[in-house]
């Protein structure tokens, strides 16, 4: 089993993450874990680690957030690792349709759209605009019996 | 039979239903009235009667269309009968015809051991017993013959109904037609599905401004206009305070010679209106002399024009109840207008000026951005007289009027604007724009007050100043309601609806990918 150490420099909510290897590690699984929230105990230095905020494992199928690291002792390490759904499935869930509510594309997104979510500054612009013809003079009328 | 209620032969009302009655269920017997049966004959006829839902009368009665009547036994209440046909229906001891193809709709109260309906039944029944069976909208009321021979009926209080169709009687018997209200509580519930027969027509009737009126108190002949000048009006004056006038000959028109002048006032023009054509001012038919022009018109139209009104901010905050729109028309006032009625399009105001009474009338033609069609959506009216007086009373009243005028303050805020917020509830960031009290912008500005004012409409436009921080779109989105393929989605993006096919992950991570995309994802 191979455990690539990872540092993801990307969002957590980012479909496709930018990732440095720092370190990979091989070794067996000796204990029974989850793959969905795993909990990885490694052999290595602690300095190995540090800077780790991500993995992949392949026997898993699977990528990791890494939450915690803790040193079990000298040469030992403990991983624990939550999956990130979004990356290890995101050819699979980009295969599907959806109806988007927000976007960043102006190619999606319709400001017609009445959600409320624009904010406003409480004094509003006041604009005139004249029509282009009016009264332009005035008579008398006289109105007389008759005629 | 179901003692139910039935199908209506009027207007498709469904009050029930029932059985038909076919001729095969109809038993003859002979006048039960009139002690033309005996005795014996007579209690078989009740027995059978009692057992059956509908007989029928013979035909060899002095009344050759009596034929039916209905069993319900020992049933009270009001009595409604009813006949279609061409024949005659008995109640109490009076008959009453029926005319053909014309329903009599008559109700009555029994008391005693009589008659009593119980239901409105759809049948078929004949006028005798050789005719073909007919539909019919009939009625079955108790009987109940206590003793032999005797006239079932007792105390009859009659009434007859002037409805003329089922659904009044419906209305106005409720009980004895035994309408249910649809219990809404009840296991089965009331809801139903419906909706989306809309005919998805959006297209429109342009409405135009109408055309100026052919008919004028002008075309009469009892009287002319003229537009003099000031040294025209001066020259008449002169003339009528000279001893060239003589008011005796206008005496025989008129009471008072100043009544040939019926009024005088200040209008506003524009070029090539009020027409005109020289003339010698005549007043009651005598010559003064003096030269004028005379009107060759009592109306005429002022175009003043289009105004385009590009949206601003090209989101919904152009538009109600966000961006305002007020138009200043002349002789009228402001007046208040939907920007959604003109947003991306434009705005066209026509005045017709009725020149002998000073109304005008302002249209506000509006056409938006959907179709092509405009319409004629805003009307006003206004005058545009400033009368000028020729006499003492007519002085007095020109400042009483002027008073009133000035009375009419401005400046007062009209409006609920907490009604306002509450439909707005969930419309939060933007809703304080909405809510601001509408200010009245004038008092009336009509006759010398208008006079006094600006001569051209404007329009005032107020739209809400737009706050966008930086990067917001790809903080948080913009609105969207579109259907995509994910994998066409750029940037940031909140996916509301997915249901996630071809996937193989776990329960929880599915709920998870749901959750994450609803919350919106950095594609």
């Amino acid at each position: 089993m191979t455990i690539i150490l990872q540092t993801n420099t990307s969002e957590t909510r980012a479909v496709t993450k930018n990732l440095t290897t720092i370190a990979t590690k091989t070794g067996t699984l000796r204990q029974e874990t989850s793959i969905i929230d795993p909990v990885f105990t490694v052999a290595g230095a602690l300095s190995d680690f540090v800077g780790c905020n991500y993995c992949t494992v392949a026997d898993f199928g699977r990528s990791y957030f890494v939450r915690n690291i803790r040193s079990i002792r000298t040469g030992l390490v403990e991983l624990t690792c939550h999956v990130d759904v979004l990356s290890s499935f995101a050819n699979e869930i980009k295969a599907n349709r959806g109806i988007v509510r927000r976007s960043q594309s102006a190619d999606t997104y319709n400001l017609m759209i009445n959600d409320g979510s624009l904010t406003c500054y409480q004094d509003p612009y006041i604009l005139t605009e004249p029509f282009p013809d009016g009264f332009t003079g005035t008579t008398f009328v006289l109105a007389v019996a008759g005629g | 039979m179901a003692y139910g209620f039935i199908s209506s032969l009027y207007g498709g009302v469904e009050i029930g239903t029932c059985d038909i009655i076919t001729s095969t269920r109809l038993i003859t017997y002979g006048r039960v009235g009139g002690n033309l049966m005996g005795n014996a004959d007579f209690a078989a006829a009740v027995a059978d009667i009692r057992t059956r839902d509908v007989y029928e009368m013979g035909a060899n009665d002095s009344f050759p269309n009596l034929c039916w009547r209905f069993n319900t036994m020992n049933r009270g209440g009001t009595t409604v009968l009813y006949g279609y046909f061409d024949g005659y229906t008995q109640y109490g001891s009076s008959y009453r015809q029926v005319m053909s193809g014309v329903p009599v709709f008559v109700s009555g109260q029994t008391t005693g051991t009589s008659w009593a309906h119980v239901g409105v039944y759809n049948a078929t029944i004949r006028t005798n017993p050789g005719s073909t069976p007919r539909n019919a909208l009939v009625i079955l009321w108790s009987y109940d013959m206590p003793v032999e021979g005797a006239y079932i009926t007792t105390s009859w209080t009659v009434s007859v109904s002037s409805a003329t169709s089922l659904d009044s009687w419906l209305l106005a018997y409720p009980t004895s037609f035994g309408v249910i209200p649809e219990d809404p509580y009840a296991p089965g519930g009331i809801s139903e599905p419906g909706g989306g027969d809309g005919d998805f027509d959006f297209s429109s009737t342009d409405i135009p401004i109408p055309a100026l009126p052919t008919t004028g108190a002008y075309d009469t002949g009892f009287l002319t206009l003229y537009a003099p000048s000031a040294n025209g009006l001066k020259a008449l004056a002169q003339y009528m305070w000279s001893g060239t006038f003589d008011p005796t000959a206008l005496r025989r028109l008129v009471a008072e010679p100043m009544d040939v002048i019926m009024g005088l006032s200040i209008i506003p023009t524009i070029t090539g209106h009020p027409a005109t054509t020289p003339a010698t001012l005549m007043v009651g038919n005598i010559s003064t002399g003096v030269f004028m022009e005379q009107l060759t018109e009592q109306y005429y139209e002022l175009d003043c024009g289009t105004v385009t009104i590009p949206p601003k901010w090209g989101a919904y905050l152009d538009y109600a109840p966000y961006s305002k729109l007020s138009l200043y028309l002349p002789y009228i006032g402001y007046v208040n207008i939907s920007p959604d009625d003109c947003m991306r399009g434009e705005i066209k105001v026509v005045y017709h000026v009725d020149m002998l009474s000073g109304t005008c009338t302002a249209y506000v033609y509006c056409k938006s951005n959907r179709g092509t069609d405009g319409h004629t959506l805003y009307t006003y009216n206004g005058s545009v007289a400033c009368p000028c007086p020729v006499t003492s009373g007519q002085y007095g009243s020109l400042i009483t009027g002027a008073l009133n005028i000035a009375g009419a303050a401005a400046g007062i805020a009209t409006g609920n604007p907490m009604s306002i917020a509450t439909g707005l509830g969930s419309i939060a960031k933007t809703a304080i724009d909405a809510v601001k009290p509408e200010v009245q912008r004038s008092g009336q500005t009509g006759g010398t007050a208008g006079l006094m004012g600006i001569q051209y409409p404007y329009l005032i436009l107020t739209v809400p100043r737009l706050c966008t921080p930086a990067d917001q779109d790809k903080l948080v989105g913009y609105p969207s309601y579109v259907t995509v393929d994910i994998s066409d989605c750029t940037g940031y993006t909140e996916i509301e609806v997915s249901h996630l096919e071809g996937m193989s992950c776990t329960e929880n991570e599915a709920l998870e990918i749901i959750g994450l995309l609803k919350e919106g994802v950095v594609f």
